[in-house]
């Protein structure tokens, strides 16, 4: 090797290092200023288009629909409902239980007593009901972010709850069948009241499904109300995604990510100091907001989440905008950050899964409700769920989102010593219980136990004595 | 030479030798205390966490660093070879050499376990190093011997200092080597599951085993150095490879530039100087960059001696960064070379970028390495949304910064301390704590990144602007004062801005001051501070045992429901009977209390009986006692919840539906409180004067934070140096309410007032129409405020329900009026019978 070889090799080894930093940083630097640029242009693009985009505009649109005089009467009902929920202090034995009239209930003489005590504010929420007044909704802003208080219709949902626990217990069908009702009422004049309730709304009807679907497990309905229930619980909408997404929207670009303030020091806001401690960089902004509204928004919709092709396209997808937002100069985080994604759920597919689970959720007991219908029908439970077909039902009903079928078995009778009873249930996991577990259904069916708390959960037995 | 008097001098020499090094290690440790000192308020937790490995820092950095100092700064500086030429036997020689150190190794166990004591550590477990921290000290004592041994080895072998201090890291490593191959064995199961007592016995035999061999090795090569040389060999025509001839001649100084430039050839003397130091740094660096890419790539668990290899690797390599840094400047023999290049003329400027110029290219070489690899391989994403790498990728700026830093910081230190063997340990803790300060100024003071970029480069400014006297060896008192003023703008240079943010942010205006203080301090001494507290009714039925069990049955729920006497207001907020006794409010009692009088009011609305009548009085009652009693207090908060409680007892009382009830006393007495309109405004103007006086007339210490403020008012200041304004901010706010009140007294528009209120405060609830103060403005919607924003001053102050609360005392007067005219005409009930 020559020296000059050597030489020039030495040279290139010297220089290129540094000369490539400061490229690289020069344009991390550059994209960063243009991208604010875009930022701008976009979110100014957004508010042209009426998406609200500081917190005073989604004040307005989520808390202007018609308050009138009687909305005061809401506040002072939820007041005291929350007032009345206090008084059930002790835990009292088998008070969260749906038992069926003929069985013992030790929790029965407490339950009375609230039935007797929350009489006049039942009374009152028919009363607003009928009156169609709409629901004050306390928003509020914490630094900056959207806060929504459920806690008045928290309230209002335990109660609800309790009378229909003891209504069943009691074997009040009407009265049972009427709370239903104005259950479903309260959750469509929520809806109807505020811009923004979805989460509400969500809590309350998937608290109804729930409850629906533990009552026909015991011949308790009727045959006309069997049929309203299937009405009703067909009708039941679950969360709006798009509103869901709007407002997550808004409230992300009220939140205003690139805040920077002070000549001196950096003055933020401390939810987005904590996260971003050295300051925002504009390609994560700009990352998350088109993380928040894909723009293929209909390819996600259309398959389940077990296609394993559409889960590997998210995949891409996501992984396509974390590459994508990657910084050269943002500190100390290249990409868009996790703790920004967690705070935002900035992921279409948790809206997706939510929403999945909910129309699962409202499948299930739709079709639990349709085996007790048959049943009382034809005194005797359908062989498989494909003689629900004679009652209006079809394929859809019990087919999930992930494209599993409901598992279905009946018992006759027939033979001695057996009872008729027939099981439901969901082999997916399906959030109904509060963790995610995986269904029952992975566990041969000979070897689940009865009664066992997991497989709750996810089976519905019907007529089954203990 | 009699023997004694040999060993005597030979002690005397080898003692005065290690004497800086003792010194520096003092230093340092005195330093990180100080350090740890001011930068943590709670010093004992940081103690606590962290604390326990500062003093083992002095025996640990005095094994690894003795053979430096004594065998190879002696080597470089020659004497060794001088004192070899002596009539004096090896043995003393190298013996005395071991006998100083192992001395001075004691002296510094004794001075950690003394600074152990001093600073009451406890050896408490938990904090980022609990699994280090469980190892029992008398391995560490074990392993210091061993190290100690090694280095001596290392230094003995090695011609320069550099290459035996980078030769010692991998022995000093090996016990734990031998433990996690030895877990790893499958006949001895599994590491995860070994405890760390078993782990430390097994190093403590491995160390006490290795110790007589290291001694063995080191006195070996210390005998084998200071023997004579051998005669060269000469070789016949057939022993010669023909590679011989190619090889390099000993001296390792190349003895003319090999190449035309002389940047080129000063990085080709920092490379090939000492070949096994650039390879013995730049290895370290490529498997940190390697083992940070597995950190944040790795998907799922990574098993405990992967993190353990993650872990050293990233250390080494900082460490590595370090002494690129130190190597600069000092370090086979570079000072010497400097002078060589001074003397011949080569510009001081280019001697410094030509000595930098490895380093940086291998450090941005490292960096744009990772870079590359990471966007090569994507983000990584798991299907499962909660499994992601332990580490979040960061940027390139953001390496290049920690490098800028922890590089600049030790070149520095390095040109200061030209002595190796004291900068080559004193360099990684200074700039790790230099780093530490700037991460510190900027995640916790708020100071912007450019300011901490521009402290970051002063280092190197520094070294720049000196390298002058230093290629020349002249280090008098412009050289030590340049670097005086440099350490110094160095370490206050990230709190300028902090400084100059705090004297700038608001305060009540002095002449202001000069007014209101006297009236503050007359409501002050006017005023007692004495108070009665709220509390509710006994609830929890404490004298009841039959819920001790957990769940009850129905009949005992009930029962313990009748025994608690929801009506009363006495189960909901107990107040006591002291009328003139300031009372203090607890918002859950308040909160529960309005719910609870909304429910009674609503039994009584759909069921309107004597009872429930009497139910409903009892509590407006005592809502209307509560707040009188609150507008007795002289803590601003207490007025904020009298106006909460008199808002809702103005809205209650204007409800169409009680209008039956305005003859009843309780109703007159309610609205006789909310009609007190002048009343309320000296009071909430005692109430704010005198919390302001009482911030004002604290200790010097805690007049730092003060007391009025709520901790969530200014929380758009960065956390760390938001207490120290809380008091002044009050002063501030004080001001702006007074002066609401006073714009409101001569009638001007309130909505600027509010507004700069609700900017003082630090915006809270985001633009000001959404914020507490949007229904103050005469402008604002009368939307109901969240009660989530109790707790920020004067969010009631002047909103309709004030005036509201007038009319309904004014109708209830005339009625009154109306009834006692109507009365005297019409003849009265007894009259009649």
């Amino acid at each position: 090797m020559s020296q000059r070889t050597s030489d020039f090799r030495y040279r290139l080894w010297m220089w290129y290092p540094p000369i490539l930093v400061v490229l690289a940083i020069a344009w991390g630097v550059g994209r960063e200023y243009w991208v604010k640029g875009e930022y701008r242009s976009v979110v100014n693009e957004m508010a042209d288009s009426g998406v609200p985009v500081t917190t005073t505009q989604i004040h307005d649109r989520y808390t202007a629909a018609g308050t009138n005089e009687r909305s005061a009467e809401w506040t002072e009902l939820f007041d005291a409902v929350t007032a009345l929920r206090e008084m059930s202090r002790d835990s009292v034995e088998g008070l969260e239980d749906l038992v069926p009239p003929d069985e013992p209930w030790p929790a029965e003489p407490f339950a009375a007593l609230m039935s007797e005590e929350a009489q006049p504010l039942i009374d009152k929420l028919e009363e607003m009901l009928k009156s169609e007044a709409s629901i004050p909704v306390e928003v509020s802003f914490s630094s900056r972010r959207l806060w929504m208080s459920g806690s008045n219709s928290g309230s209002v949902l335990e109660l609800l709850k309790d009378e229909f626990r003891l209504a069943y217990h009691s074997g009040h069908t009407e009265r049972a069948i009427a709370l239903l009702r104005q259950w479903r009422q309260f959750i469509e004049l929520l809806g109807q009241s505020n811009g923004f309730q979805v989460w509400s709304q969500w809590n309350l009807s998937t608290h109804w499904l729930r409850l629906v679907r533990q009552s026909v497990a015991h011949a308790f309905w009727n045959e006309e109300q069997l049929t309203e229930l299937v009405a009703l619980t067909s009708e039941i909408q679950g969360p709006d995604l798009d509103q869901w997404n709007e407002s997550l929207l808004s409230s992300f670009v009220a939140w205003d990510p690139l805040q920077d303030e002070g000549s001196w020091v950096r003055f933020t806001d401390p939810d987005l100091r904590s996260i971003q401690p050295f300051g925002a960089s504009a390609i994560h902004a700009m990352a998350a907001l088109e993380w928040m509204q894909p723009r293929n928004a209909a390819e996600f919709d259309r398959g389940g989440r077990r296609d394993r092709k559409g889960a590997q396209r998210n995949q891409e997808t996501e992984r396509a905008i974390a590459d994508g937002s990657r910084s050269l100069v943002s500190v100390p985080f290249a990409t868009l950050n996790r703790w920004m994604r967690q705070d935002w759920d900035v992921s279409i597919a948790y809206g997706k899964q939510q929403n999945d689970n909910f129309h699962d959720s409202r499948k299930w007991t739709l079709t639990a409700v349709y085996v007790r219908k048959y049943q009382v029908e034809n005194e005797r439970f359908p062989r498989s769920l494909d003689s629900l077909r004679s009652m209006g039902a079809d394929d859809r009903d019990w087919t999930l989102s992930t494209r599993e079928r409901l598992g279905y078995r009946a018992d006759d009778g027939s033979k001695k010593g057996d009872q008729a009873v027939a099981v439901l249930w969901t082999d997916d996991k399906m959030h109904q219980g509060e963790d995610d577990e995986p269904g029952v259904g992975r566990i041969p069916y000979s070897e689940r136990k009865w009664g066992s708390g997991r497989a709750e959960k996810f089976e519905i037995w019907f007529d089954r004595t203990m | 030479m009699n023997e004694t008097r040999l060993w005597q001098g030979l002690l005397w020499k080898e003692a005065k030798q290690v004497i800086p090094l003792i010194g520096m290690l003092l230093g340092v440790s005195a330093l990180l205390f100080i350090v740890w000192a001011a930068t943590s308020r709670q010093l004992n937790v940081t103690l606590q966490a962290t604390g326990d490995i500062v003093p083992l820092i002095m025996p640990a950095l005095f094994a690894a660093g003795a053979g430096a100092i004594l065998i190879s700064h002696e080597k470089e500086t020659r004497s060794l070879n001088w004192l070899a030429s002596l009539p004096i036997p090896i043995r003393p020689i190298v013996m005395t050499k071991f006998v100083v150190a192992f001395a001075g190794l004691m002296l510094m166990w004794l001075g950690c376990w003394l600074l152990g004591i001093l600073a009451g550590l406890d050896g408490g477990n938990g904090g980022p190093l609990a699994e280090l921290k469980q190892i029992h000290p008398a391995f560490w004592f074990l392993h210091s011997i061993y190290v100690l041994l090694c280095g001596f080895y290392t230094a003995w072998r090695n011609k320069n200092a550099f290459p035996a201090l980078v030769w010692i890291i991998p022995l000093a490593l090996l016990p734990f080597l031998v433990v996690e191959i030895w877990h790893a064995m499958p006949f001895i199961g599994s590491s995860q599951y070994a405890d760390v007592t078993q782990k430390t016995w097994v190093m403590g035999i491995v160390t006490a085993l290795a110790i007589p061999i290291a001694g063995w090795f080191a006195y070996r090569a210390g005998r084998r150095e200071l023997q004579a040389d051998e005669p060269e060999r000469l070789l016949g025509r057939d022993g010669l490879h023909s590679a011989d001839a190619w090889r390099p001649p000993e001296t390792s100084a190349p003895s003319e530039l090999p190449f035309r430039n002389s940047l080129t050839s000063l990085v080709w003397q920092t490379i090939h100087s000492s070949r096994w130091m650039s390879i013995g740094l730049s290895v370290p660096l490529l498997a940190g960059a390697l083992a940070w890419l597995v950190l944040t790539n790795h998907l799922g668990q990574i098993s405990s001696w992967l993190m353990v290899a993650i872990q050293v690797s990233i250390g080494l390599s900082l460490l590595a960064v370090s002494w690129l840094g130190v190597a600069v400047f000092t370090g086979d023999g570079s000072s010497g070379r400097l002078k060589f290049l001074a003397d011949r003329g080569v510009s001081p400027h280019r001697a410094w970028v030509g000595r930098h110029w490895f380093g940086v290219s291998l450090l941005c070489g490292i960096s744009l390495l990772i870079l590359v690899v990471q966007a090569i391989l994507g983000t990584p994403l798991s299907p499962d949304a909660y499994d992601r790498p332990a580490v979040p990728e960061v940027s390139l700026l953001t390496i290049l910064a920690v490098f800028a830093v922890v590089y600049g910081v030790s070149q520095w230190t390095s040109q200061l301390v030209p002595m190796l063997a004291a900068s080559a340990f004193l360099a990684p803790v200074l700039s790790l704590v230099a780093l530490a300060m700037l991460i510190n100024a900027g995640v916790g003071n708020g100071v912007r990144l450019g300011w901490l970029l521009l402290i970051a480069v002063l280092p190197f400014a520094a070294t720049w602007w000196t390298m002058h006297d230093f290629m020349d060896g002249r280090r008098g008192w412009k050289y030590w004062s340049t670097m005086v003023v440099a350490g110094l703008l160095f370490s206050l240079l990230p709190s300028l801005p902090v400084w100059i943010a705090k004297s700038q942010f608001p305060r009540m205006p002095k002449e202001r001051v000069a007014e209101l203080l006297p009236e503050a301090r007359r409501l002050s001494k006017a005023s007692s501070m004495n108070f009665a507290s709220m509390r509710m009714g006994d609830l929890d039925l404490r004298d009841d045992f039959s819920n001790r069990l957990g769940e009850v049955d129905g009949e005992t729920a009930v029962q313990r429901f009748h025994q608690r006497n929801y009506a009363s207001p006495d189960t909901w907020m107990v107040i006591g009977n002291q009328d003139d006794t300031p009372l203090r409010a607890d918002t859950w009692i308040i909160q529960n209390s309005l719910e609870m009088a909304s429910f009674t009011k609503l039994r009584w609305k759909q069921n309107p009986s004597e009872t429930s009548k009497e139910e409903l009085a009892a509590f407006i009652d005592r809502l209307t006692t509560a707040a009188r009693r609150l507008r007795l207090s002289v803590r601003w908060f207490d007025q904020e919840m009298a106006d909460y409680v008199e808002e809702w007892l103005v809205n209650n009382l204007s409800d169409k539906a009680m209008q039956p009830l305005q003859s009843e006393p309780f109703f007159r007495r309610a609205a006789e409180q909310v009609a007190a309109f002048d009343d309320r405004q000296s009071a909430r103007r005692r109430a704010l004067l005198v919390s302001w006086h009482v911030d004002l007339e604290l200790s010097e210490h805690s007049q730092w934070y003060g007391v009025s403020a709520n901790d969530d008012w200014f929380a758009r200041v960065p956390l760390n140096w938001r207490a120290s304004i809380m008091q002044k901010g009050f002063g501030a706010v004080v001001d702006r309410c007074l002066q609401i009140q006073e714009k409101q007294k001569a009638g001007g528009d309130l909505e600027p007032e509010f507004r700069a209120l609700h900017e003082l405060v630090g915006r809270p609830g985001g633009d000001f129409e959404t914020g507490p103060y949007s229904d103050n403005a005469s402008s604002g919607q009368n939307t109901l405020h969240p009660r989530r924003f109790y707790g920020y001053p004067a969010v009631s102050w002047f909103e309709p329900w004030e005036t509201e609360g007038q009319l309904i005392w004014q109708r209830l007067q005339t009625k009154a009026q109306t009834e006692t005219e109507s009365e005297s005409n019409v003849p009265t009930e007894e009259e009649v019978q």
